[in-house]
């Protein structure tokens, strides 16, 4: 089952240091990198993979993440990633 | 090499400052509106930086995006520059290259993170000695390798890295590429992190 989107907008924003500065994550079009969008930092998108990790009981690896972050993160980028993880056996 | 600190309220709304090509800059990268305050501050603060370095306080040099989105000092190639945007502060490094490779890199990490740094470093693994850094100041010493070394975070994930104090205010970091010394400093706001690499 593909990943929802607004499920990921919830992680993205929980896992920002200052929550209310990621609020435009809620709204944003899912192809926009985030960091257009918000001060997408590191300290942000490895939040987002530790989320992910514990969200979806899988274990995000360097060649996932560096492929889903060519070209700026994006929520469809990131739903990709964890849906090709999951179907992964 | 000029460190140097802003607080972001020296900064924000000075869009006036930017030259002509900061804003041309601007307009194409097409940021929300905090990136956007963000990209200013940090182009404002370079500038500032730059004024220090090179003695003239109104520096016509500007301050541009490259590809990667690493600021760059526009024809300008004797001149290495990094930004790190966090919280209220703004970092700047700047330094007049010996090689054309030669490269700087900041990074800071405001103090405020620490209980979330604390937990993002356990997925990590990294194997320290001597006595450990705090959270915030590992943080910055790792993000200031990736950007020396130009890496992206991912390249964290599986990577064995090691810390290892050398003195009071350097660490020796390997396993992200070839050892590198980062210098260090600490405040009770931020922890701030530089290196230089030929």
């Amino acid at each position: 089952m593909p990943v929802a989107i607004d499920d990921l907008r919830k992680l993205v924003v929980a896992a920002a240091p200052d929550s209310a500065l990621a609020l435009p994550v809620e709204t944003c079009p899912e192809d926009q990198p985030l960091d257009g969008v918000i001060p997408f930092s590191s300290v942000i998108v490895l939040g987002v993979v530790v989320a992910i990790e514990d969200r979806y009981r899988l274990r995000v690896t360097k060649e996932m993440l560096a492929k889903a972050v060519v070209g700026g993160v994006t929520l469809r980028r990131l739903a990709t990633m964890i849906d090709a993880a999951l179907e992964t056996p | 090499m000029l460190v140097t600190v802003f607080d972001r309220e020296e900064l924000d709304g000075r869009e006036d400052l930017l030259t002509r090509a900061e804003r041309r800059c601007l307009v194409d990268a097409r940021f929300g509106a905090r990136r956007r305050a963000e990209w200013i501050a940090g182009r404002v603060a370079a500038r500032r930086a730059l004024g220090r370095l090179l003695g003239d306080d109104a520096p016509s040099v500007s301050v541009v995006s490259a590809p990667s989105g690493a600021p760059r000092a526009l024809g300008r190639p004797d001149l290495s520059i990094s930004l790190s945007h966090d919280g209220a502060w703004v970092a700047v490094a700047a330094t007049r290259r010996q090689r054309r490779r030669t490269r700087v890199a900041i990074d800071l990490c405001d103090a405020r993170h620490e209980d979330r740094v604390r937990r993002l470093l356990g997925r990590l693994s990294i194997d320290g000695t001597g006595d450990p850094l705090s959270p915030c100041a590992t943080w910055a010493a790792l993000e200031c390798i990736l950007k020396l070394r130009r890496l992206g975070i991912a390249s964290l994930l599986d990577a064995r890295i090691g810390l290892s104090p050398v003195e009071a205010d350097t660490v020796q970091i390997s396993g992200l590429g070839a050892s590198a010394t980062v210098t260090r400093a600490e405040t009770e706001n931020f922890a701030l992190a530089w290196a230089v690499e030929a």
